[in-house]
């Protein structure tokens, strides 16, 4: 079928619940193992929300010593994902006070984020189009459920529940947000 | 670029500019202490549904829909119920517990159009439902051409979903008395299908449609296995009809005796079409049958083939058999399949290369055989003679032949090319703009008829056609008046068949 996503590590509950278990009892391992699995679900959500990327990278750091202070005290419902970025949107809200969703500042600093990796001018230029897309040109929620379901790997369903909305408005969402960046990046010369 | 490498690339960008920041992290987390306190999930949810609420009712005004007053704002927040409605226009309602809507969101562009300038917020779902199925008939979403509504209920609860179903269902048909209306109406419950959830998504429409699509495939693969071995069926695939409107699919549903359960009523409308008629008398010419050779009866039903509605219009000859496809909205040619009943007797000899081309073209009529590509032959022993297999195509049709070692043709088959690229982009299989305003104006002719008005082409005046890509479907949409009338259609341009008929006093 042509719906099998290709994540090299995917976050695939159990393996997380396993090392959420693990970092309970102290292993700085599992802690390892869950950082890779979810750093990108984690840094692309609090970029999603704050929309600045000095900022999202502080609440990632945050996010992941709440997530191993307090995981003696998760309690597996088989949702360990869901759990991790729900304390990553908590930290958001945090960050943001009473504003609402900050403006996407483009500036110096966001250079040193996308050239954090070895990678070609023209690799760069499309993954700039790609978050600037999600982060100018599309509406709160469908970025959020855009990057739960392609970055962060969520089901639709999981999202839907996250973002407390209903499904099908978690479906067309994601498809109008597929759809604006589509048409925008054929009129849009890299 | 496809939907699926969008979200590819995203995924990408995001993994660039995340950074490595682990070492921070350990560094924190070495000289932290964990806690034994439980904070949970749950815990934090509540206060983002408080959140919600808060703002919610700074927001929401009381409003009058249908004559009804909304009274008070003890409403359970939590959805319950979710109900999608499907015609062309697409959308979904949201129900509480207390069956009140909490929103209405539009799934394509033309349910943007519908709900237009409608409120639903607080009111009841049934007076919601009978304000959208006004809104559709208002509209000209359904209409004689294209009558039919899937209803799909989603609940967690079994039992309240079989009764809002029920409940919808009822609603829709005293509108349909009410208004006169001879509508078709699909109501289905719809549960948690992971498979059918990422179809949805896929093709950008609702779960009940997907479903439904599923229905159908489901009954086609069933009717493919179980044909007997010379009849040629081919089960459908869920993209060859992800693009149909409700109206399509109904009538496939009923071609194919597809279980919709008790909660269906109507049938789907067949006035789009040319009628039974007038394909079996298109199909026995352009099989070159004359009716009198005909043995026994014509059958025809509905079919898809190569991206349409077709009739299959079947019959036999003393010595062949034919099945004959034909575009149910004009009439057109869009497959053919001759067998020989019988396919042993007289053996003659071998036929060269350059015999069997010229029977194979001889049969297909081909003159120009420089427009003839991928020809091939394979020769196989069959009941002790040799048939030859010839496969080609000219551009437009695509040929399949056996023909027998003594000449005789055991079998043809001519079938419209499939369009090049995958997504029904441009390509052959799509309607010209002049065969659209044909269909605009045939349509017209009928809604003006019914009405009781003339339609005259020569009295058209400020005609204007665009064609547009919306949710999908490649459709043209058709904007005239004439006389005291304005007509606004809107064709698909793969099918050919009316999404939207509309006649409105000037």
């Amino acid at each position: 079928m042509i719906f099998l996503s290709a994540v090299s590590l995917p976050p695939e509950n159990s393996v997380l619940d396993g090392c959420i278990s693990e970092m309970a009892k102290g292993s700085a391992q599992a802690l390892d193992a869950l950082y890779e699995r979810t750093r990108t679900a984690v840094f692309g959500l609090s970029l999603s929300l704050l929309k600045n990327f000095h900022d999202a990278e502080d609440v990632m750091q945050d996010a992941f010593v709440a997530v191993y202070v307090n995981a003696p005290a998760y309690v597996s419902e088989g949702k360990p994902l869901a759990w991790i970025l729900t304390i990553t949107r908590n930290l958001c809200y945090k960050k943001l006070g009473a504003a609402k969703r900050s403006e996407y500042l483009d500036g110096e600093e966001a250079e040193r984020f996308f050239s954090e990796h070895a990678m070609s001018p023209g690799e760069i230029a499309e993954n700039r189009f790609f978050i600037e897309e999600c982060l100018n040109h599309l509406s709160a929620e469908e970025r959020d459920v855009l990057i739960l379901h392609a970055v962060a790997g969520m089901k639709f369903r999981e999202a839907a529940r996250f973002m407390e909305i209903p499904l099908s408005s978690a479906l067309s969402k994601y498809h109008r947000a597929i759809k604006k960046i589509r048409s925008r990046y054929g009129s849009n010369v890299l | 670029m496809k939907n699926r490498e969008v979200k590819d690339k995203v995924k990408t960008a995001f993994e660039s500019v995340t950074p490595d920041n682990i070492d921070n992290i350990r560094e924190q987390v070495s000289g932290a202490e964990q806690v034994s306190v439980p904070v949970t999930a749950g815990a934090k949810k509540k206060k983002s549904i408080l959140r919600r609420f808060i703002l919610g009712a700074a927001c929401i005004a009381i409003l009058v829909l249908g004559g009804l007053g909304i009274y008070g704002y003890n409403l359970n927040y939590a959805v319950a119920t979710e109900i999608s409605f499907d015609v062309n226009p697409s959308m979904t309602m949201t129900v509480n517990g207390k069956g009140r809507v909490r929103s209405v969101t539009a799934n394509n562009a033309d349910a943007a159009r519908v709900i237009e300038g409608l409120n639903f917020e607080g009111s009841t779902y049934e007076v919601a439902a009978n304000a959208i199925i006004g809104a559709m008939l208002r509209t000209g979403y359904l209409s004689e051409l294209s009558n039919s509504v899937l209803v799909s209920v989603s609940d967690g609860n079994a039992e309240r979903s079989k009764s809002v179903e029920q409940t919808i269902l009822a609603e829709i048909e005293h509108i349909f008395s009410v208004e006169n209306f001879d509508g078709a109406i699909i109501c289905q419950t719809v549960s948690d299908n992971a498979q059918l959830q990422a179809l949805a998504a896929e093709y950008g429409i609702t779960m009940g449609k997907a479903s439904l699509i599923d229905k159908i495939v489901t009954a086609s693969e069933a009717a493919a296995g179980s044909s007997e071995s010379g009849a040629q069926v081919t089960a459908y695939t869920f993209r060859d009809l992800a693009g149909l409107t409700i109206n399509e699919l109904n009538v496939l549903a009923e071609s194919l005796s597809v279980n919709l359960g008790d909660s269906a009523s109507g049938s789907a409308s067949t006035q789009g079409y040319i009628g039974e008629d007038r394909a079996k008398e298109l199909a026995l010419g352009f099989a070159g049958v004359a009716e009198t050779d005909v043995t026994g009866s014509i059958r025809s039903e509905f079919d898809f083939e190569s991206g349409v509605i077709v009739y299959e219009v079947s019959f036999r000859t003393s010595d062949y058999e034919y099945e004959v496809d034909v575009s149910a909205t004009d009439g057109g040619f869009v497959a053919i399949s001759e067998e020989r009943e019988s396919r042993a007797g007289s053996v003659g000899e071998s036929l060269s290369e350059e015999e069997i081309r010229a029977a194979a073209f001889g049969k297909a009529g081909i003159t120009d055989e420089s427009a003839v590509t991928d020809y091939r032959t394979e020769s196989e022993r069959d009941d002790g003679a040799t048939v030859y297999e010839v496969y080609f195509s000219d551009g437009t049709f695509r040929y399949e032949l056996e023909i027998r070692e003594d000449g005789v043709i055991l079998s043809y088959d001519k079938k419209t090319a499939p369009s090049s690229g995958t997504g029904g982009e441009e390509g052959s299989g799509e309607i010209t703009e002049e065969r659209a305003r044909e269909i605009a104006y045939a349509k017209a002719a009928e809604l003006a008829a019914a009405r009781g008005a003339q339609f005259d082409e020569a009295d058209v005046r400020e005609y204007e056609c665009e064609k547009e890509r919306e949710d999908g479907v490649l459709s043209y949409e058709i904007e005239f008046r004439c006389g005291k009338y304005e007509f606004e259609f809107r064709i698909s341009a793969t099918s050919g068949s009316v999404i939207k008929a509309e006649m409105e006093r000037d």
